[in-house]
């Protein structure tokens, strides 16, 4: 039997493994694979919480944050490509334009 | 208590006698200003004390035996309403000796142009007869005592100008911080006298002590008395008048003016203007000292061997007489005495003068060297000097007291009144006078004799033919003529044998004329004839004492040894005063040494313990705070300066930990 707790471990791990890629990561590609680590993490928050939920709204609403994490996708990707084109490297420490 | 102090302006006279105090100011000024020509400047002062005489003459004919004119004006004011006054009093006294002191000062300036014309110094000489004379008139004119006192140190100062004027020998530098101290001790009693006649009268001015003080006050004696040690400093009576003799060593001219006409006169004039105020038994004591000093000065004078220390000595002596004379309640017959005085023993100096310049000469062209000063080296100097040896007998005949001489009149005067002293022990003053007499008869012939009789002593010492000396220049003649002439009677009264009813005397006293006395002029005649004719046995050119005179003086006689060594009285001052003062001063120095500057060493050392103690408190306490509140702001700002590393995954850790701590604050 499926718990309410497996669904909370399992998401609760999922986003501190994404959270510490994130920071962690120097590659750009790997900060964003994080990013949808931690999407989907709360994604199973979501649907572990709609399993006593009837109208399942949960679980729809997952499907809208499955979307729209593929539109953050494109544009990050995108946004990635432009970075590397201007820095000439994809690596996230490099650009500090935002030092104080 | 204050009484109100009343202003008098002055007259056309008062003004006048301002200018005769300022114009030897004005001398003294341009002398020192006027140093490149020499000759030009010590003529223009020569000048202006001639003009100063006239206009003292002046002033004398318009005051004399007129009415006293008195001019005063505030000087300054101590705290509220205790004012100070000082002013211009001329009456008879004052024309007479401002008279006196512009003439024999016009005298000497005269003389000193020739005597001083080879001095380096020649500039610094003028300009300071121009000093003396100035505080010597502002005695003379002062109304008050503390105008007195100013001009009376000063007077002492420029007198210790004068004495150390050739300051590069040692004896005339020690003569003239000699008499400079000596006679600041008896200036002590005049500013005490000065304290207690303020403090019982409030006044210093004379013409309110006159009318106010009353007679049988026993602290009016107190303090006439320490009046009275002012002028035994300053007219050199015993027992301070150490000091003149050895303040010979200034310029005879100088030796002249001040120790024999004017400044030594000083004190008598001082006790003149206070003698209506001065207790009967002050004016014993006075007479007495006077007394003293006549006689002493007299015996001191018999064994010199120095010109100018016989004259110092008889000055001293005469001195004595004059204070006698005001203590024997004659102050008029005392002045008569200073005015007769003051022109034969000016006369004496200067032809001195004369004598000494003619041997320096003479020491000088023929490299010769010898004391111009010592009469055992002169003799026979009556044939190659005669207008000074004629000056001279003149002058020394006024001294000794004979008649048709002025010193005649004014001796018996003095001698005269000093017989109203006969209880008691006051006998003593007249016996002692008349002692003098002898003396003074004794030491002049004696004098005379060695210096003008027999033959020249100086080729027995030096190998020369028989000296010829330089004749007495024509600016030397014309004050020695003068004053030889004003030494005979006939300026003073007209009568050779009587001097009291001198002018001098009637002007001067408000009371009846001494009675004239037959006998005391003819006691003091054949006591005078007594000691010249003593002097002329023992010293006359064929006698024995005359042939050894080269010889060492044999000082085993005590009278001799008292007499040569004025009675010993610098051995006595020595040893009493002078030896313990100076071993109070090692006492005090030791002192000094051993326990206060160790005392000041430790406090120096404690000082700088602390101050070092201090600087470390400084360094490291306030400093330190300083210090590191600029290490922690330093390390704060380091610290936050490190969250905003620029990099993006920084700020997204932050932001994490952020709303970490926002849930855990909501959720507690």
């Amino acid at each position: 039997m499926i718990t309410l707790q497996h669904f909370l471990i399992i998401g609760i791990s999922l986003f501190s493994i994404g959270l510490t890629t994130v920071i962690i990561k120097k590659n750009a590609i790997l900060v964003l694979l994080g990013i949808e680590l931690m999407l989907n993490g709360a994604n199973v928050n979501l649907i572990g919480f709609s399993t006593n939920d009837p109208q399942i709204q949960g679980q729809i609403f997952s499907l809208f944050v499955i979307v729209v994490a593929a539109a953050e996708a494109v544009v990050a990707l995108a946004i990635v490509v432009r970075v590397y084109q201007y820095f000439n490297t994809s690596n996230v420490d490099e650009p500090k334009e935002l030092k104080g | 208590m204050n009484q109100e102090v009343t202003i008098l302006t002055l007259t056309s006279s008062t003004q006048l006698s301002l200018v005769v105090l300022f114009l030897p100011l004005l001398s003294f000024v341009i002398m020192n200003l006027w140093s490149k020509n020499r000759k030009l400047g010590s003529y223009v002062s020569s000048g202006l004390f001639f003009v100063n005489f006239i206009i003292a003459v002046f002033l004398f004919i318009t005051i004399w035996n007129g009415e006293p004119e008195h001019s005063r004006w505030l000087w300054f004011e101590i705290g509220s309403g205790i004012q100070f006054t000082s002013g211009v009093w001329l009456n008879n006294l004052t024309v007479l000796l401002l008279v006196l002191v512009t003439l024999v000062s016009f005298m000497v300036h005269l003389f000193s142009l020739e005597y001083m014309k080879d001095d380096k110094a020649y500039n610094r000489y003028f300009s300071f007869l121009g000093l003396f004379t100035f505080s010597m008139l502002g005695i003379v004119l002062s109304d008050n005592l503390l105008l007195m006192f100013v001009f009376w140190e000063l007077v002492g100062f420029s007198s210790y100008l004068l004495i150390g004027f050739w300051f590069h020998k040692e004896t005339a530098a020690k003569a003239s911080k000699k008499a400079f101290i000596v006679n600041r001790i008896g200036d002590l009693g005049f500013l005490v006298g000065l304290m207690i006649l303020w403090s019982n009268y409030n006044t210093l001015d004379l013409t309110t002590l006159i009318s106010s003080a009353e007679i049988t006050d026993p602290s009016l004696t107190l303090a006439t008395l320490c009046l009275f040690g002012g002028v035994i400093g300053k007219s050199a009576q015993f027992p301070l008048q150490v000091w003149l003799p050895d303040a010979m060593e200034g310029p005879t001219p100088v030796s002249a003016l001040i120790h024999a006409a004017t400044m030594v006169a000083a004190g008598v004039f001082l006790l003149a203007r206070i003698t209506p105020f001065i207790p009967i038994d002050a004016l014993h004591v006075i007479a007495l000292i006077g007394a003293i000093t006549a006689f002493m000065g007299g015996v001191a004078a018999l064994r010199q061997f120095d010109i100018k220390k016989i004259l110092a000595f008889s000055t001293i002596s005469q001195l004595g007489y004059m204070v006698m004379g005001v203590g024997a309640s004659a102050y008029d017959a005392a002045i008569f005495h200073l005015i007769t005085h003051a022109f034969f023993k000016a006369c004496l100096f200067l032809s001195a003068g004369a004598i000494i310049h003619s041997l320096h000469k003479f020491s000088h062209d023929n490299d010769a060297n010898f004391d111009a000063q010592d009469i055992r080296l002169m003799g026979g100097l009556r044939r190659s000097m005669p207008f000074t040896f004629w000056v001279f007998i003149v002058s020394s005949m006024a001294l000794v007291g004979v008649p048709l001489f002025s010193g005649f009149l004014s001796k018996e005067a003095i001698l005269i009144a000093s017989l109203s002293m006969t209880k008691g022990w006051q006998v003593i003053v007249p016996i002692l006078g008349f002692g003098s007499v002898l003396i003074t008869a004794f030491y002049v012939m004696r004098m005379l004799l060695i210096i003008f009789f027999g033959e020249n002593r100086l080729s027995n010492i030096i190998n020369t033919s028989y000296p010829s000396f330089s004749k007495v220049s024509l600016l030397m003649k014309i004050p020695l003529t003068l004053l030889a002439f004003s030494s005979l009677f006939i300026l003073f009264s007209p009568n050779p044998f009587d001097g009291s009813h001198s002018w001098i005397i009637n002007g001067l006293s408000n009371q009846l004329p001494i009675e004239h006395h037959s006998v005391v002029p003819a006691i003091s005649v054949m006591l005078v004839l007594l000691g010249m004719g003593l002097a002329y046995a023992k010293f006359k050119p064929s006698s024995k004492y005359i042939q050894q005179i080269h010889s060492e003086p044999d000082y085993k006689n005590l009278w001799q040894s008292l007499s040569f060594n004025n009675w010993h009285l610098d051995a006595i001052y020595d040893a009493v005063i002078i030896r313990q003062a100076i071993r109070i001063a090692d006492g005090i120095k030791m002192i000094e040494e051993k326990l206060i500057n160790r005392f000041i060493n430790y406090f120096a050392i404690f000082n700088v313990i602390l101050a070092k103690i201090l600087g470390l408190f400084d360094r490291y306490i306030v400093d330190g705070l300083v210090h590191f509140s600029a290490f922690a702001s330093n390390t704060i700002g380091w610290l936050s300066k490190n969250i905003q590393s620029g990099k993006a995954q920084t700020h997204i850790a932050w932001a994490g930990l952020g709303i970490l701590m926002i849930i855990i604050w909501l959720i507690l």
